[in-house]
């Protein structure tokens, strides 16, 4: 029982950690960046006291290639 | 052996399929042209309804958006044929002032908005939603917490009591919290309530401890003695929770399920075709409040 729980956890991780998005837009950042290891996303800056206060972000998921937000940016 | 090998693996398979991390970065967005934004959500308290009239601004500028100068605006009554001129105030916002004892909203009337600028011309309609009734909001004394890393300060939060409308049309509200006359408007803040869009949980009640959820900066700011809680809660139309929510969630947007930015809904449109496009929304909603002083 044991290990089946064990496996079926490893399978997950695996999965999770291999997951990909098969979009026009995943498609066109392939084209563009060599990796797909890091995703970007924009958001008001959550520690400002300013509303106005927005940054950008890039989100890295080592071993994984789950981008969270695709956008065609240069960088 | 083989089983603390396995497990060794197993562990470091999830600490790699998950770890990440999150750095700032510069961006250099091209720039678009300036858009007209319009803000104008108009309540029955009494006092003076403003009409907020900006251009657009790059997201990354971090300053208040340039103001639009010399518009004409007016908020036409359809249900009673009335019109309400706003006068310019030469800072964006246009007025129209009203006594402490009057309102131009009412329940369940239809509102039309005209805009004219540069021989430019939009409108916009919407009726005026209902709100619900308050039935009481009582302070309750928390002692601090640590849930999932938000540390929670002990001392006083406003609870909430109060329910949806019964009804055949669904309602959504916009709840909106003060402490000591400083509105607080973060997108973490919002607080935008439905109860279904068909209304499935029709006369459901509201979250009582509001304060945890859409209150100062949440959990890390409750109140004390002398301080001033106001709680509102603003009837809002359809169209405008759906442009909050999604506006909430570009604002608060992070983390490995992070949405791509789009554009707001909005209900204003331009008379002719040819002419540009504006962003924002018009609304018109009852507001019921209570304040208490915290003892």
């Amino acid at each position: 029982m044991k290990s089946i729980i064990i496996k079926s956890i490893l399978c997950f991780a695996i999965f999770i950690a291999f997951a990909s998005c098969s979009d026009k837009i995943q498609v066109e950042l392939d084209q563009r960046r060599k990796t797909l290891t890091f995703s970007v996303y924009f958001r008001n800056n959550p520690i400002s006291a300013n509303t106005l206060d927005n940054e950008a972000n890039r989100f890295s998921v080592i071993g994984s290639i789950l981008p969270a937000i695709t956008y065609n940016f240069k960088f | 052996m083989k089983s603390i090998i396995k497990k060794s693996i197993l562990c470091f398979s999830i600490f790699v399929a998950f770890a990440s991390c999150s750095d700032k970065i510069q961006v250099e967005l091209d720039q678009k042209g300036k858009t007209l934004t319009v803000d104008a959500f108009l309540n029955n308290l009494r006092q003076d309804q403003t009409i907020r009239l900006t251009y657009t601004d790059s997201y990354f500028s971090g300053k208040t958006p340039p103001a639009l100068l010399g518009a004409v605006v007016q908020v036409k009554d359809v249900t009673t044929n009335k019109t309400y001129d706003f006068s310019d105030n030469r800072d964006g916002n246009y007025i129209y002032n009203i006594s402490t004892t009057d309102t131009i909203i009412f329940t369940n009337h239809v509102y039309q908005l005209n805009i004219k600028y540069n021989n430019y011309e939009y409108s916009a309609s919407t009726n005026c939603k209902r709100t619900t009734k308050i039935d009481s909001v009582f302070f309750e004394y928390k002692e601090s917490e640590n849930i999932f890393g938000s540390n929670s300060k002990a001392g006083n939060i406003l609870h909430l009591n109060a329910s949806d409308v019964n009804g055949p049309i669904p309602d959504f509200y916009w709840i909106k919290i003060y402490k000591n006359g400083k509105f607080y408007g973060r997108p973490e803040n919002i607080q935008i309530p439905s109860f279904g869009n068909n209304n499935e949980y029709d006369g459901f009640f509201f979250i009582d401890n509001i304060w945890l959820t859409s209150g100062p900066d949440g959990p890390v700011d409750p109140c004390f003695l002398g301080d001033k809680a106001r709680l509102e809660i603003c009837g809002i139309s359809n169209e405008a929770y759906n442009f909050l929510n999604l506006g909430q969630k570009m604002s608060n947007n992070s983390g490995l399920f992070a949405t791509t930015p789009v554009n707001l809904p909005t209900n204003i449109f331009p008379i002719d075709k040819n002419y540009p496009k504006v962003v924002g929304l018009f609304n018109v909603g009852d507001v019921a409040f209570k304040e208490l002083i915290c003892p």
